[in-house]
């Protein structure tokens, strides 16, 4: 990447409302797991936001296929140290790691250095990241209340995509 | 262990594995443990809790998340004189290392013309129902029992969880122990006067006249309870629990089927193609003219496993579609 990435305003709100999305999407999921909403694995990726969305920039949308470990990631050839501040997944006690190593990394977090590093170069004010979580909170709680609303797939069903009738379009 | 005498000793499946180990590595000093988070995670279902700190980490060793190479170490320590016993999270992922178990560990003996051996113990969990979808739910252990070299086992009770291992540990060849995801947190009794359990028959577990279940592993209690409910009918189903999918003792298979002359077989696994298919074969090839009525199966639904637990549950054998399909042997409709 040799090319000078110019940041303007909207550009840099648009980064920064996709990292407040991923993370305030994932403490929802974290909530509806422990209400047994979400069964089996849960993985998170609090604290490395900042990939997913760099590289999201970089791919066209029809580049992506996702699993369930990704919520809205994908995969390039870049390294990125990153630190996780969640459990690797919720079955995990943190055996390794102390409480005051994660919060010495939560201070460093992607969300809480790009917001105030454009604090601070007064390239966004308070009320616009308050704003921000407001909506992507809305956008959540929308979501949330979609897949509420859902039906379940019937067992008649269980077979469907075993094997496909056609290559899809 | 160290249960007074003559009293029975309740316990975890979990604990009972993780009570064999610790026997097997008290016993032998070449015994040692092998895999991905065993040591300081203490295992992914926490089989291996506390002995990191107890044995060390000589002993108790965290592998990198790569199954081919801690596998294929496993057997060049084997090959080398140890008794390593390796723990692969889940059988799915003992695929990543399906060259090291079916085209080394299950053929070097043979290729060696007999100069080496491969005493190596692989522990994985199997089998479905914890709603972890269709990367880490599947019960290969039938495939498994597919290749010469490799004995295969399934301990379904307490007794066999604490037990099998140490002949597992005894056996110069590759034993592959396959524990059923749910049956970790299984509370049941050990015996106090029984030490030790063979890992070459099949066993009884409920003796009835008018049908044999055959299953093993997690299927194993489903059956049972569909056993109950039949009885409520009036119908004396006997349960036969394999125990070992490699070498299958059709000695057991065969005996209860001729006496009950019908036979379900009851395997979470796939039906094409599966340990299933190969039981009800033999006993066609064996004592067809036993049977009074057609051979039957209750299988695993072929499917990658669905994750909402409604679709899971209707993928695995259950005891109500047990007991219908022994029913419809015992009493055509």
């Amino acid at each position: 990447m040799t090319q000078k990435v110019n940041l303007d305003h909207a550009h840099m709100r648009h980064l920064l409302k996709a990292m407040i999305r991923i993370r305030r999407f994932e403490a929802k999921c974290v909530e509806l797991y422990q209400a047994r909403k979400i069964l089996g694995f849960l993985y998170l990726y609090d604290g490395e936001e900042a990939v997913s969305v760099g590289v999201m920039e970089a791919l066209s949308p029809d580049a992506i296929v996702a699993t369930y470990r990704e919520h809205g990631q994908a995969l390039a050839f870049l390294e990125c140290q990153t630190y996780r501040f969640s459990a690797h997944s919720m079955f995990d006690p943190q055996l390794y790691r102390s409480k005051e190593e994660v919060e010495a990394w939560r201070k460093k977090g992607p969300i809480v250095r790009f917001q105030t590093c454009l604090g601070a170069s007064r390239l966004i004010k308070p009320e616009e990241v308050s704003a921000m979580e407001t909506e992507v909170d809305a956008e959540i709680a929308a979501a949330v209340a979609f897949a509420e609303a859902g039906v379940l797939e019937a067992v008649s069903e269980v077979e469907r995509f075993v094997t496909m009738e056609e290559v899809p379009a | 262990m160290n249960a007074p005498q003559g009293s029975a000793l309740r316990m975890t499946y979990r604990e009972a594995c993780k009570q064999a180990l610790r026997q097997a590595l008290l016993a032998d000093p070449h015994v040692f443990l092998m895999g991905e988070d065993i040591g300081r995670y203490g295992g992914c279902y926490a089989v291996t809790k506390g002995l990191l700190e107890e044995f060390g980490e000589e002993r108790i060793r965290d592998t990198p998340l790569s199954e081919s190479a801690f596998v294929g170490a496993g057997i060049g320590a084997a090959m080398a004189g140890m008794r390593p016993i390796v723990e692969i999270m889940t059988v799915n992922f003992s695929l990543v290392a399906l060259d090291q178990i079916v085209n080394n560990a299950a053929t070097i003996p043979y290729m060696s013309g007999g100069q080496f051996a491969i005493p190596l113990v692989i522990r994985m969990a199997t089998g479905g129902g914890r709603r972890v979808a269709a990367q880490h739910s599947h019960s290969f252990e039938g495939w498994y029992a597919h290749i010469p070299g490799l004995r295969i086992l399934t301990p379904a009770t307490i007794e066999d969880a604490r037990f099998m291992l140490i002949g597992a540990l005894q056996d110069p060849n590759p034993v592959l122990i396959f524990e059923h995801v749910m049956l970790y947190n299984m509370e049941g009794d050990l015996r106090p006067e029984v030490n030790e359990v063979d890992i070459g028959l099949a066993k009884v577990r409920r003796a009835g006249r008018d049908v044999s279940l055959v299953t093993y592993g997690g299927s194993l209690f489903k059956t049972l309870q569909a056993a109950d409910m039949l009885a409520t009918e009036g119908i004396d189903a006997e349960v036969v629990d394999l125990r070992v999918l490699r070498p299958l003792d059709t000695k057991a298979i065969f005996e209860s089927v001729s006496r009950t002359r019908r036979c379900v077989i009851v395997d979470e696994g796939w039906r094409s193609g599966s340990i299933s298919a190969e039981i009800g074969m033999r006993i066609a090839e064996e004592i067809f003219f036993e049977l009074d009525a057609p051979l039957r199966r209750v299988c695993g639904r072929e499917v990658p496993m669905p994750y909402a637990p409604h679709l899971e549950d209707a993928c695995l054998p259950q005891a109500e579609i047990i007991a219908a399909t022994a029913r419809e042997l015992v009493r055509p409709s």
